[in-house]
């Protein structure tokens, strides 16, 4: 349930920042969407860090690539933060 | 929170709808949906720490203006400015955002035509550099620009990470100051405190700027609800405050005047409000309550004492609080456009929102919350000092006491003679450019074209030798009214046009319009070497008390446009002929 919960505002982040319906928003992934550019993946990224609390490592930054991968990284995150 | 009215839309962010640059976000509202739905707002726009996703869902149910920001910029930005747009839809505008390249050297040809111009640089790419040397090269920069732009400008200064940025900033600021209509945003005092270094972004490498995410927001807050906001429109003239549950904790009537609370949040946001009026913001108190106990409550209490004697007006009693405030607008000579109500009743506002549609609202849900949003609510920001805040307070005062002697003065010329009105006039005084501009972009009811001159286009009336700028000074014996009426003027052909006579509504009510004016457009007249003036008249909104003037004061009205014509020979016959002292300060005449 708190997975869910996560991924529906996961999606609704993405919907936002590339402004897209929130229905088509978790089909999408950076490598395949035009409007989910470098830009708007950093401000997905930060906005993703104020909702959830979390800080996410540079390193990680390409690995969240769509609403599944931001997901995964978020439940972990938060457990190790 | 949910304080939508009975019959409006409980979720006000349907799925899909998505950000545009529409000038209305989605239908327009009703003066009272939107002053409930911006009740909902202030939880996200005046947050301590506000959400980038609580920004992106808000959606706009009133009219926004467009504003252009250009943004000279050598950083990634637009991470950062993406959540302006919440704030500055709260404030009525919607952004239009146009970035300059990357450019370190800040050589980039900038866009002329914008409303505002942000100078936005990441001072960590200049790591190497002498910290004087980078003040003054940023300077010497914003001096050029100043130079090439008409629109105001804004720097923002350097933010903690940068080593010695207390010393750049204050030479920076030393440096800017006096040149018109530019100004230093002070990006340390924005920034919430650094949490384990959260102000240092050590992923630069990735996201463009040096700049943490949540100093982004933070900046874009101060930017969109206070700065822009306060370059673009006159500022807030008074604040109206109910006083159950805002002022004070409890409710007078059913407590008791011992019993309301007045510690803790309640003493911050008295002081919050105590530093507003000394910055020249009226405070006014409408209560329905009975006027003996809120007496009693200011007898009672001396913790209240500064801010009973801060309040120019109290109304209180059991009339709709509508009334109370129109009343306390007449009082203060302002429009209810000028007014920030604070109350902290949701049925309250709707109902003062209906009747008063040009009002605005904060919705006072406790004294911590409220004492926040009294420091970033748009129209509040003082840029620069204001001198005239001084001479306001006391005018009103001396307002009241000479509509007493008025009204008993059999006399008129005695009554006059008895104030030992003085007028004083300066032609193009450049000390004066802040406060000829102020008059311009503030006056609402005596503005003849509502031009709505910067400091960039003052600076033209006050240098070039076909214009000519009057500056005209009122006092008596009762209050030093200061700087309160401006004429701008130019040659054109053998005549004189008037682009724009301002008068502070402060100065109005006294029939002294006559005597300054006549005196004024002489001047000019005399200084242009023309003896036709031209005074076209724009409308506006409120300005019918300077249509009414200038169609009795004029020789004539030209063809059937808004355009009147005054001779130099009937402006002499046109002193009313009343023991008013009115001189030339420096020859201007």
């Amino acid at each position: 349930v708190a997975d869910e919960h996560i991924r529906r505002r996961a999606s609704k982040i993405v919907a936002l920042v590339l402004g897209v319906d929130p229905a088509i928003a978790s089909t999408l992934a950076v490598d395949s969407s035009p409007e989910w550019d470098s830009l708007r993946h950093i401000e997905i990224i930060l906005a993703v860090e104020d909702e959830f609390g979390v800080k996410v490592p540079e390193g990680l930054f390409r690995s969240m690539s769509s609403v599944d991968a931001i997901t995964a990284q978020v439940v972990t995150l938060r457990a190790s933060q | 929170v949910n304080l939508s009215l009975p019959g409006s839309a409980t979720d006000p962010f349907p799925p899909g709808d998505v950000p545009s640059d529409a000038v209305s976000d989605t239908a327009e509202a009703s003066a009272a949906e939107a002053a409930m739905m911006r009740a909902e707002w202030q939880h996200v726009v005046f947050a301590a720490e506000p959400r980038r996703l609580a920004l992106l869902e808000l959606r706009a149910p009133w009219p926004l203006r467009p504003v252009r920001i250009s943004v000279l910029r050598n950083h990634t930005v637009e991470t950062s400015l993406s959540s302006l747009r919440g704030f500055l839809a709260y404030a009525g505008y919607v952004p239009e955002v146009v970035l300059s390249g990357y450019d370190d050297a800040l050589s980039t040809a900038p866009v002329a035509a914008a409303d505002v111009h942000l100078v936005w640089l990441d001072l960590s790419h200049y790591a190497n550099a002498e910290i004087d040397g980078l003040w003054s090269w940023l300077a010497d920069r914003v001096r050029f620009l100043r130079s090439a732009l008409t629109g105001p400008i804004v720097v923002v200064d350097a933010g903690p990470a940068l080593a010695g940025f207390e010393r750049f900033n204050a030479s920076l600021r030393e440096a800017i100051d006096g040149l018109p209509d530019a100004h230093v945003f002070p990006l340390s005092a924005a920034v919430p405190p650094a949490v384990d270094g959260a102000s240092v972004e050590e992923r630069a490498s990735s996201t463009g700027t040096a700049l943490s995410g949540r100093d982004a927001v933070a900046l874009c807050q101060h930017l969109g609800l206070c700065w822009i906001p306060a370059l673009l429109q006159p500022r807030l003239k008074a604040i109206v405050l109910d006083l159950d549950n805002t002022v004070v904790g409890g409710v007078l009537a059913e407590d008791g005047a011992a019993n309301v609370r007045t510690d803790g949040t309640y003493a911050r946001l008295r002081e919050r409000l105590l530093a507003l009026h000394q910055e020249g913001v009226l405070l006014a108190l409408v209560s329905k309550n009975d006027v003996r106990d809120v007496d009693g409550l200011f007898a009672q209490r001396p913790e209240l004492e500064a801010l009973r004697h801060a309040l120019v007006a109290v109304e209180a009693g059991w009339q709709d609080k509508a009334s109370s405030v129109r009343a306390i607008a007449a009082r203060l000579h302002v429009g209810t456009d000028s007014l920030l109500i604070v109350d902290d009743n949701p049925g309250e506002i709707a109902a003062m929102a209906s009747a008063l549609p040009s009002a605005r609202f904060l919705w006072a849900e406790d004294p911590g919350s409220t004492e926040r949003a009294l420091t970033l609510y748009p129209g509040l920001l003082e840029l620069r000092h204001d001198a005239a805040a001084s001479a306001r307070m006391s005018d009103l005062q001396a307002a009241e006491r000479r509509a007493a002697a008025a009204q008993t003065a059999i006399d008129p010329a005695a009554y006059v003679a008895s104030l030992q009105v003085q007028i004083r006039l300066r032609a193009d005084d450049h000390t004066d450019r802040t406060r000829l501009s102020e008059l311009s972009r503030k006056t609402n009811q005596f503005n003849t074209s509502l031009a709505r001159f910067g400091e960039v286009e003052v600076d033209d009336y006050l240098t070039r030798a076909d214009r000519r700028v009057v500056s005209v000074r009122l006092r008596d014996r009762l209050s030093d009214s200061g700087l309160v009426g401006a004429v701008f003027a130019r040659r054109d052909g053998g005549r004189v046009v008037i682009d724009e006579i301002a008068i502070s509504c402060r100065a109005l009510g006294r029939s002294l319009e006559p005597a300054m004016l006549a005196a004024a457009l002489r001047g000019v007249a005399e200084g242009l070497d023309a003896q036709t003036l031209l005074v076209p008249f724009v409308a506006g909104p409120r300005n019918e008390p300077a249509h009414a003037w200038l169609a009795a004061f004029a020789d004539s009205r030209q063809g059937g446009d808004d355009e009147y014509l005054l001779s130099t020979a009937s402006l002499e016959a046109r002193v009313p002929r009343l023991p008013i002292d009115i001189q030339w300060e420096n020859g201007g005449g």
